[in-house]
């Protein structure tokens, strides 16, 4: 009941129709992760990484530190970390940790925001979120289903799309990537064509307090 | 045959067993239509054929196990064989109440499935070697799970009835062609419309019977697909977890193959990638012909059950 009345709150069916995702982009988050959360027991570790293709020269490097400086400003409002990492496919990772998944959208929205602005839209490959299965006191702590779980939004096709890998190796849970699909493939704008579902290994979230 | 688990045309298939068990079919069916056309065609009366066409369809129905055993080339294997495949199937059918079947294993690298047998407790499961390397004990349990319902359904009755019916409508209008006859009224799908036909309108006896064959086709062909989603639909409520079938179906088909293992920051050069593929409509009419609904479709319903059960 109250699941339902959630989420016929949280798609805004005031202002918009429900099968228009293509403005919502990201956003479709802010609802999304409530069905995740109740269906599936995930949670949002509230922590997202931006993913850009580095650019040599210094107006790119300029961005950048604009993009920090406009994280610090906000920072009062969204309460939200962040770091810089190089990765080793020569791609920048823009980590942010907020204190709920609303920070963590409104934030990286604003930075894709400012990169796009300043004339980088096609640098801007992926912003990555991050969950994980809410820990009970009778959770088997070696479950895969502890492993984080993420959602990959690929800015160019504008689309999410499910990514579980596996602890070890360059392999990936594809049940958990279906579980997921299952659960959220309507409510937010999904990949459907899963030949497009790239994996992207190593990245860097453990660089990052949790 | 009729239970075989995949039947996309374009994926990786083992033609060889294909091509045998296809074969087998034909040359039954072309024995039945050569050996009652002679019948037909020496005079003999209506009640003998009817009578010779009965005794061998029961034939075919009686010894339907044994000919999808032998045209598929599938050994029955017991619990010192294959403990773990036993001990699988022993877990789903002790948990849904189930006689266990016999278990077939077939010597092939392409993963599929079949059930066979008239009744529930003659009936077999038949794997393939592929199918057991290439699922895990999970994915293989979804399908299993499917030809048991596939069993518990009686779908090998189901679709064997149905056939039955049109074989009886081609034979009436047969029949009827050569000996002016009318089979009108039995003439099972789509058959009935050459009730009260002129008697020199042979033209319009062929073409009622070619009618009556590709209605009944098509609907057999219908009445398959439909049993597929319900095996499936079977499938998932004896283990839990639609999501293993979809998994499985995706392994079988070879879909699982096309979700990438390339990082997303290695392709993102090709620009080729970002271009959205149309869907074109072509697929219609092969589903029309097809005895297995499309893969894609399967997968899709089993994640709707999936999620309806979270």
């Amino acid at each position: 009941m109250i699941d339902s009345f959630l989420k016929r709150l949280g798609k805004g069916g005031l202002y918009r129709k429900s099968n228009d995702h293509r403005e919502e982009g990201i956003f479709s988050l802010s609802s999304g992760y409530i069905t995740l959360q109740t269906k599936l027991d995930l949670s949002s570790t509230n922590r997202c990484g931006i993913c850009i293709k580095n650019v040599d020269g210094t107006y790119f490097s300029n961005t950048i530190e604009e993009v920090q400086e406009f994280l610090r400003i906000s920072n009062s409002e969204f309460r939200t970390e962040h770091i810089l990492i190089n990765d080793k496919y020569g791609y920048l990772w823009i980590m942010i940790k907020g204190i709920s998944i609303e920070d963590i959208l409104v934030a990286s929205n604003g930075i894709v925001d400012v990169i796009v602005d300043r004339g980088f839209k096609d640098q801007v490959l992926a912003v990555v979120f991050e969950f994980r299965k809410t820990v009970s006191p009778n959770s088997n702590l070696d479950s895969p289903q502890l492993e984080p779980q993420f959602l990959i939004f690929n800015y160019k096709r504008e689309k999410f799309y499910p990514f579980v890998p596996l602890a070890s190796q360059e392999k990936r849970h594809s049940d958990l990537e279906l579980v997921l699909a299952s659960i959220i493939s309507k409510e937010i704008p999904w990949e459907t064509d899963m030949s497009v579902w790239y994996p992207m290994w190593d990245m860097p979230f453990n660089k990052m307090r949790a | 045959m009729r239970d075989k688990f995949m039947s996309r045309p374009w994926q990786r298939r083992d033609t060889g067993l294909t091509l045998r068990m296809i074969m087998s079919f034909v040359i039954l069916t072309l024995l039945y239509l050569v050996f009652l056309g002679v019948l037909v065609y020496l005079g003999v009366g209506f009640i003998p054929i009817t009578i010779v066409a009965s005794v061998l369809i029961i034939a075919q129905w009686y010894f339907s196990d044994k000919i999808v055993l032998w045209s598929s080339g599938a050994k029955v294997v017991t619990r010192e064989q294959f403990p773990e495949l036993h001990g699988l199937v022993e877990r789903i059918v002790a948990m849904n109440n189930l006689p266990k079947p016999k278990i077939a294993v077939i010597n092939s690298s392409v993963p599929n499935a079949f059930a066979t047998g008239k009744s529930q407790r003659s009936s077999v499961v038949a794997v393939t070697t592929g199918l057991m390397d290439i699922l895990d004990s999970e994915e293989l349990e979804g399908v299993i799970a499917h030809e048991l319902t596939h069993i518990r359904n009686r779908d090998v009755l189901v679709i064997t009835l149905a056939s039955l019916f049109s074989t009886v409508a081609w034979y009436l209008m047969q029949f009827g062609f050569y000996g002016g006859l009318y089979g009108g009224g039995m003439g099972g799908y789509g058959g009935g419309r050459d009730r009260g036909g002129g008697g020199g309108a042979i033209l319009i006896m062929l073409a009622v019977a070619a009618v009556t064959w590709l209605v009944s086709f098509l609907v057999i062909r219908a009445i398959s697909r439909y049993r597929e989603f319900a095996a499936d639909r079977g499938s998932a409520q004896m283990t839990g977890k639609p999501v293993q079938l979809a998994n499985a179906l995706m392994k079988i088909s070879g879909t699982m193959q096309r979700v990438p293992n390339r990082d997303l920051r290695k392709v993102e050069g090709l620009n080729a990638f970002f271009i959205i593929p149309v869907n074109s409509g072509r697929q219609t009419i092969a589903n029309l012909f097809s005895t297995h609904p499309p893969v894609q479709m399967r997968v899709q319903k089993l994640l709707e059950m999936e999620a309806s059960m979270a």
